[in-house]
């Protein structure tokens, strides 16, 4: 047989091809075995069978099934993957130390986490089916910051950005920024209550509620925005030119309406609601309102429409497969433009949009890219990073005079300069595009006055500028790795202390859950507050305290998690001052991570989290976007998709955009699941 | 222009002074047609982190009780406080978190293993299933207030509930609760039509929804109803001259001035029946306010959470109390404003029932049994102060049934009560 030349180079490049796929498949099938290498069949059989058999199927046997859960027909590894959902919640109760029931005879809190970190392993795993279920979003209400941010953009109301636009800085930070955080300081257009919070951030679906009276503010924020001199100027300026000459007025204004609908709803109206919501307009004209006030009374009605407060993406039902859908192109504009900038897509994203371009996941990647390096993005950066490192509420901690010394009566100006410190760090490694490694351990940190006295460090002055200012932040350059990054900053040391003194249980609280991504149990019920333990009395340093509540099993498995990253911080003061001593005690900082990580303060738990926890931290970080991205939590089905997205930042250096594009292009984010979970 | 006609109460009709705001009983200014009885009204009081019990309990019982150090700060109104003791919050698993625990099922007694998907047990509170009662015969079913605006955790910073997971917010800023208690809720001729669409929308798209999608839609329904009762009611009930009440702009930044601000608005709305069911946060779990004012540096909840069993614990408890009485006295300046304030035969107390307390009993053990409990007022004759009262373990949500039952609701039982609470007259 003879084969001509283009068909057998088909044929090799097939070969090829299909030599890639099994080699990648191999990779995967590789790092799925070493990510679940704990979750061996041998271990259920032989370790974890007897656990469940002592403590368990006393009353979730055959015949009993209490809560009518029978864990003895889990008789095979291949059982429990069948069935991840039940697991999900026998991982729960474990983890909460909700069952076994009080009364009952209680695992060792060895065989208690040996059995949790079995289950969430197993959880990691694919279906053996390989479908894949991108998750359910429930409605989202707009929290208070994507109100405020999204009626600005509706009507052209001008915001500040005060530290973020790297188009203008020639692709990146400038060396002097001046600006004076606001956040929590500025009046915002409307004041709307702090909006509940789950699972770290405000912007969950499921605790975003909606009682009586917030929608009172709403419809009152509505008429007073609409009734804005400025407003009203703005709703006439998106109008062309070209119609304004050659139009009838009301058709115009009908056009205004329409426009500012799709933008307000997320997606072009139906004629009917068009119709309806210009009907509002007809009937201001018919009672005597100027064009301004007619137009006015229908903006009143879109801003407190159900489709404006909430994005909704399940109201389309599906016959697909497994009712899953892909998401339209209109709800993955919407999708990318809250989880960047918290607000509407721009005109170019709409475009997008509407031309049918955001299915293809590379040109929902290239949105994202772009929308990075726009100033809107400063929303982003407050929202997400503050939340994430749980400094949201630094405005209102208040240290003791005691410790905040000199800083004493300026304290607004202190916990504002700390907060800053963190959002400029954020913005260099978005606008630069560096590692995210550079927010644990960068060659750079923003400084002004304020900073400078509290680390100890000698002011720069600015160019152009005659006098220190705290207005003014610096970029310097790290000589001393004590400094610089999320866990040696002011902000997350003061946070996580006392009034009066360090709290090493918080700080390695902090550590664990917001870096390393783990969720360290809840306290033991009952257990005595460290300060309330007889032995710990009387002026210990605060290692020995916490070696004295470590004596007691049943602080130990936890503590033994939570104490040592904390430790490691030691030199830090309540506020974040350096210091050698504690009272007369030489701080000393080393410690072991309960898996055996051994690190020696400050700079070790940076060499460690560069080095061999890196991706612990990088997958926390991707864990904190997917959940700010999704609005939920990330749920059992997730966990492959973000093992995953950290492996290819990890090919990518791990760029901060990496991260971002992963996200956006991955199946969660661009597909949907359109009934909900059951509770 | 535009000609929107807002009745908004603006702050300058409003500063006209206190002092006349005290003279007229609720029946003059609510057009509302006068009756025999005063109806009754129903508060809720809630104190963060527990209390130092030791100086709370009072040593003896009955009439002639020795109350300690906390309680002696309710000497001016003592006839008028009924002590309550022994009463135990419902218990079940014990959770990690106590604080949470204490407060969102404050008020109803929700089983603490039937938990939300927030992670705590929430179900609709008692000042809730009050307002379904008798919130139809004010301009305001209920009214919820706190001084603490942050709501971040909603287990922490809520006891008002209408069904779980569905907390009923609250108010915090002085003019916003004048002008919801006053300000005209319809606003100008366009707010009803628009209402009216929205609620349309809302209905449409709920149709299509189910589980927690449709619960969203339908807090959202829910809310659109609110408004709209409260429009109804106001167009038939026209207020002719609303109260007047010094207001100062914006949240007092002062602590003491706050609370006080919000409990003379709450005596507004009570002696004017603008409503007749309230909870009031004094401040939100787990407390951690500051208390320089009474010379307490160190935040609340780390005090409570000391144990007297150490010196610094020791040492500390009095700082506790001072908190505790601290409280108590913003209470009492509530009551004995009330009990001035003459309303039919008696006084606006005499027809009220305001229960004070914490969710915890010592803030350090999280405990919820003997919790400390104050119940004030007349309750229209079916209350008695002056009295301190033991019990011996009945359920907190059998006090919960005796105020529901004096409120006029025909409920056999609610959560684990066994029966209406006895001995409250």
């Amino acid at each position: 047989m003879t084969r001509t030349p283009s068909r057998d180079g088909k044929r090799a490049f097939a070969t090829l091809c299909i030599g890639l796929f099994l080699h990648s498949v191999k990779r995967i099938a590789i790092l799925l075995l070493a990510c679940s290498a704990t979750a061996s069949a041998q271990d259920f059989s032989k370790s974890l069978q007897p656990v469940l058999k002592t403590y368990c199927l006393d009353c979730h046997n055959e015949k009993k099934q209490k809560g009518e859960l029978n864990l003895a027909r889990f008789g095979t590894e291949a059982a429990v993957l069948a069935e991840r959902k039940v697991w999900r919640r026998v991982w729960e109760m474990l983890h909460n130390r909700e069952m076994p029931p009080p009364e009952e005879q209680q695992p060792g809190e060895d065989q208690r986490l040996a059995l949790t970190d079995w289950i969430e392993n197993m959880l990691a795993r694919p279906a053996p089916d390989g479908t894949r279920d991108p998750g359910h979003v429930p409605p989202r209400r707009l929290t208070a910051v994507q109100y405020n941010a999204t009626v600005a953009d509706l009507f052209g109301v001008q915001r500040r950005t005060t530290f973020y636009d790297p188009q203008r800085n020639g692709g990146g930070m400038p060396e002097t920024v001046r600006f004076v955080l606001h956040r929590q300081f500025q009046e915002p257009l409307v004041h709307l209550p702090p909006d509940p919070a789950a699972h770290g951030f405000d912007s969950m679906a499921e605790s975003l509620n909606l009682p009586p009276f917030l929608l009172e503010k709403y419809l009152d924020a509505a008429e007073k925005l609409t009734a804005r001199e400025d407003v009203r100027q703005a709703f006439f300026k998106r109008v062309r030119p070209q119609q304004q000459r050659t139009g009838d007025p009301a058709e115009i204004d009908r056009l205004i309406i329409a426009d500012t609908l799709k933008r307000a709803f997320h997606r072009p109206p139906t004629a009917d609601e068009a119709a309806r919501y210009s009907g509002f307009y007809d009937l201001a004209i018919k009672n005597g309102e100027d064009r301004g006030g007619a137009v006015a009374v229908a903006m009143r009605a879109i801003l407190v429409a159900p489709q404006f407060l909430f994005r909704l993406e399940s109201g389309v039902a599906s016959e697909e497969k497994g009712g899953v859908r892909p998401l339209t192109d209109h709800e993955l504009a919407t999708r990318l433009s809250y989880f960047l900038w918290d607000t509407i897509p721009d005109s170019e994203l709409s475009r997008a949009a509407d031309d049918g371009e955001l299915r293809d996941p590379e040109a929902l990647a290239t949105q994202a890219r772009r929308m990075m390096r726009h100033p809107r993005a400063e929303e982003f950066i407050r929202d997400f990073s503050l939340q994430w490192l749980r400094i949201q509420n630094i405005s209102s901690h208040a240290p003791d005079p005691s410790v905040l010394g000199a800083f004493n009566n300026r304290l607004k100006n202190f916990n504002e300069a700390l907060a800053s410190e963190i959002l400029l760090l954020f913005a260099t490694v978005m606008a630069e595009d560096r590692s995210v490694l550079d927010l644990v351990d960068p060659d750079f940190t923003w400084l002004n006055l304020t900073l400078c006295n509290v680390y100890g460090i000698e002011n720069r002055l600015a160019a152009g500028i005659s006098k220190p200012s705290s207005q003014e932040w610096l970029r310097y350059n790290i000589t001393d790795r004590r400094r610089g990054g999320i866990i040696t900053a002011g902000a997350t040391l003061m946070v996580n202390s006392n009034p009066t003194h360090t709290n090493p249980i918080k700080r390695g609280k902090w550590l664990l859950e917001a870096v390393l991504g783990q969720e360290p149990p809840p306290p033991l019920p009952n257990v005595p507050n460290l300060d309330a333990t007889p032995v710990v009395q009387g002026g210990l340093p605060i290692r020995e305290k916490l070696a004295a509540h470590r004596n007691d099993a049943a602080c130990a498995s936890c503590h033994a998690r939570l104490d040592p990253p904390g430790l490691a911080l030691e030199n830090y003061d309540a506020i974040g001052v350096w210091r050698d001593t504690e009272g007369k005690a030489v701080i000393d900082p080393s410690g072991v991570l309960k898996d055996g990580t051994k690190f020696n303060g400050p700079i070790g738990l940076k060499d460690m989290l560069r080095g061999p926890k890196r991706n612990e931290f990088v997958r926390s970080l991707t864990e904190h976007l997917f959940t700010y991205a999704l609005g939920r939590p990330v749920q059992y089905y997730d966990i492959a998709t973000i093992h995953s997205i950290v492996k290819k930042a990890e090919a990518d250096d791990y760029r901060f955009s990496t991260l971002i594009t992963e996200i956006v292009k991955s199946h969660p984010f661009r597909y949907l699941k359109t009934k909900p979970d059951t509770h | 222009m535009n000609i929107l006609r807002k009745r908004t109460l603006s702050r300058r009709t409003l500063l006209r002074g206190a002092g006349s705001m005290l003279a007229l009983p609720w029946l003059d200014i609510m057009a509302a047609p006068a009756t025999k009885t005063a109806p009754l009204r129903t508060v809720f009081m809630f104190v963060p982190g527990g209390v130092n019990h030791d100086e709370w309990l009072p040593k003896t019982e009955g009439a002639d009780y020795q109350p300690g150090k906390t309680l002696a700060a309710l000497a001016p109104v003592r006839q008028h406080v009924l002590v309550l003791s022994g009463l135990n919050a419902r218990h079940g698993e014990v959770g990690a978190n106590g604080h949470p625990l204490g407060t969102a099922p404050w008020l109803s007694s929700a089983p603490l293993n039937d938990k939300d998907r927030g992670g705590y047990c929430t179900d609709i509170s008692v000042d809730q299933l009050i307002a379904n009662q008798v919130g139809k015969d004010t301009r305001l079913p209920s009214l919820e207030l706190g001084c603490d605006s942050d709501t971040r955790n909603m287990h922490d910073t809520n006891i008002s509930w209408r069904g779980p997971a569905s907390p009923m917010g609250k108010e915090f800023n002085p003019q916003d609760i004048y002008n919801r208690l006053f300000a005209d809720p319809k606003a100008d001729v366009y707010r009803t039509s628009i209402l009216d669409a929205v609620r349309e929308d809302a209905r449409r798209l709920s149709s299509q929804l189910g589980g927690i999608d449709k619960e969203k839609l339908d807090e959202y329904f829910e809310g659109v109803r609110s408004i709209e009762r409260r429009i109804d009611f106001a167009s038939r009930h026209q207020l002719e001259n609303p109260p007047e009440i010094k207001l100062p702009d914006g949240v007092p930044s002062d602590y003491m001035d706050h609370a006080h601000l919000l409990t003379d608005l709450l005596v507004l709305a009570l002696r004017t029946d603008t409503t007749r069911v309230s909870t009031f946060m004094l401040n939100n779990e787990p407390g951690r306010r500051h208390w320089n004012e009474i010379g307490v540096k160190e935040d609340h909840h780390g005090l409570a959470h000391l144990d007297p069993r150490t010196d610094e614990g020791r040492d500390k408890l009095d700082k506790l109390q001072r908190i505790d009485q601290a409280y108590v006295e913003i209470f009492a300046r509530m009551i004995q404003q009330l009990a001035t304030l003459p309303e039919g035969e008696g006084t606006v107390l005499d027809h009220c029932q305001i229960a004070y307390g914490s969710g915890l009993t010592w803030g350090r053990l999280h405990n919820r049994d003997d919790m400390p409990l104050l119940l004030a007022g007349g309750g229209n004759g079916m209350i008695r102060g002056g009295r301190h009262v033991r019990y011996h373990g009945e359920a907190f949500a059998d006090l919960h049934l005796a105020m529901l039952r004096n409120a006029g609701a025909q409920i056999e039982r609610t959560a684990d009560s066994k029966s209406s609470l006895k001995g409250l007259a």
